[in-house]
């Protein structure tokens, strides 16, 4: 006899010794709060929203955004800003369309396919943040090149001594660096949780695929 | 949602529940586990009830969510994460018709069994619940060709860990 047909003759049987739960505590369960996984993308999905809100919120009153009042260069900055609450309230509403898409009625590869899809919304989500603060970092620059009194007297007097392309390097290079290390810390961040939480789902999206090449 | 339905669903998952007891038993390694997953099989089970249209049996219906609930949306709490070994105490017999040698030969095939990764256990379990291959593609998501290449694979892995 198969090994499983032997397992298959025990398994009815089994019934009888699972502890049984009683209607009252069934009627328990179901107003208790699922701890799934979806749940916790949304959640996660969420707080990356008020974060990114708040951010923005506190540069807008911050002591640079002040002195960037001064240069009168909202042409440039309100388009740029339309497009980022745009980009925002998109992701938003793509985030919570998939969290109602996603039911544990479907059959399951299609179930991870969708979850995995999800996530897929996140990184653009993410991506979308990263480019957005990098274009913001180097529009910031141009208009202060452009239109801060003290830089643009800093570099007529070093192109006197040949050292305007000394004062570009500086600027730039501390830039570079600071986004580098923006953008790694974000990356990093998003590894481990959606590591954490999606290792799982990915290993067995894998092994269907696998079964149905 | 109405209390006639919520009468309604809970009537019907205690008739049934051993179906999610059993998906369970096959995907934790201790009670608190068990429990836990039992308690998210339910909500999930609540969640969908209002889109379940009784055009299955409540018992197909009730299986697919719960296997999807153990393979896609759990997950595993703090206090469970540190049991991952099959629980080797539980005894299969009840005292009456104890037999010591389909005993052992039933624990080693659990822990057999409970090796195996999640989309295989999902395989087994709906094997050992007699489904069709039509149906076991079809909860899974594969084709019917596939389901039975892959249960004869799980067949013979099945052997190599038990005849090592």
């Amino acid at each position: 006899m198969e090994e499983l047909d032997i397992l298959k003759k025990h398994w009815k049987k089994e019934e009888d010794s699972f502890q049984q739960v009683s209607e009252k505590q069934i009627y328990k369960m179901i107003h208790k709060n699922s701890s799934s996984i979806v749940k916790w993308i949304f959640i996660i999905s969420i707080l990356e929203f008020l974060l990114w809100s708040v951010v923005s919120f506190c540069m807008k009153d911050g002591e640079g955004m002040r002195q960037f009042d001064a240069y009168h260069v909202d042409h440039i900055m309100t388009p740029f800003m339309i497009v980022g609450y745009v980009g925002q309230a998109y992701f938003f509403f793509q985030f919570y369309m998939n969290y109602r898409k996603i039911t544990a009625t479907d059959n399951i590869k299609k179930l991870i396919n969708t979850i995995l899809k999800t996530r897929k919304k996140v990184y653009q989500y993410v991506w979308f943040n990263i480019i957005y603060a990098v274009l913001s970092i180097i529009i910031v620059l141009i208009i202060q090149f452009n239109y801060d009194e003290r830089l643009i007297d800093l570099i007529k007097v070093s192109e006197k001594s040949n050292k305007a392309m000394l004062i570009y390097g500086i600027y730039t290079g501390i830039t570079i660096l600071f986004l580098a290390v923006f953008i790694g810390l974000i990356w990093i961040f998003y590894r481990v949780i959606y590591g954490i939480l999606l290792r799982r789902l990915y290993k067995n999206y894998e092994e269907l695929k696998k079964i149905d090449y | 949602m109405s209390a006639s339905l919520e009468h309604s669903f809970v009537k019907q998952l205690q008739e049934n529940q051993n179906i999610i007891h059993k998906i369970c038993r096959l995907y934790t390694s201790g009670d608190d586990e068990h429990k836990d997953l039992f308690q998210e099989i339910t909500i999930q089970l609540w969640k969908a009830f209002p889109k379940f249209r009784g055009e299955s049996k409540f018992s197909t219906w009730a299986y697919r969510v719960a296997l999807n609930t153990a393979i896609t949306l759990y997950r595993k709490s703090k206090r469970s994460i540190a049991t991952t070994e099959y629980d080797t105490t539980k005894h299969f017999f009840k005292s009456e018709d104890y037999n010591y040698e389909e005993e052992e030969q039933l624990k080693l095939l659990y822990k057999a069994v409970f090796q195996l990764n999640d989309i295989e256990k999902a395989l087994v379990y709906m094997y050992l619940e007699d489904k069709n291959y039509e149906e076991i593609a079809e909860t899974l998501g594969i084709s019917e060709v596939n389901a039975r290449v892959k249960m004869n694979r799980i067949k013979g892995k099945l052997k190599k860990i038990l005849n090592p």
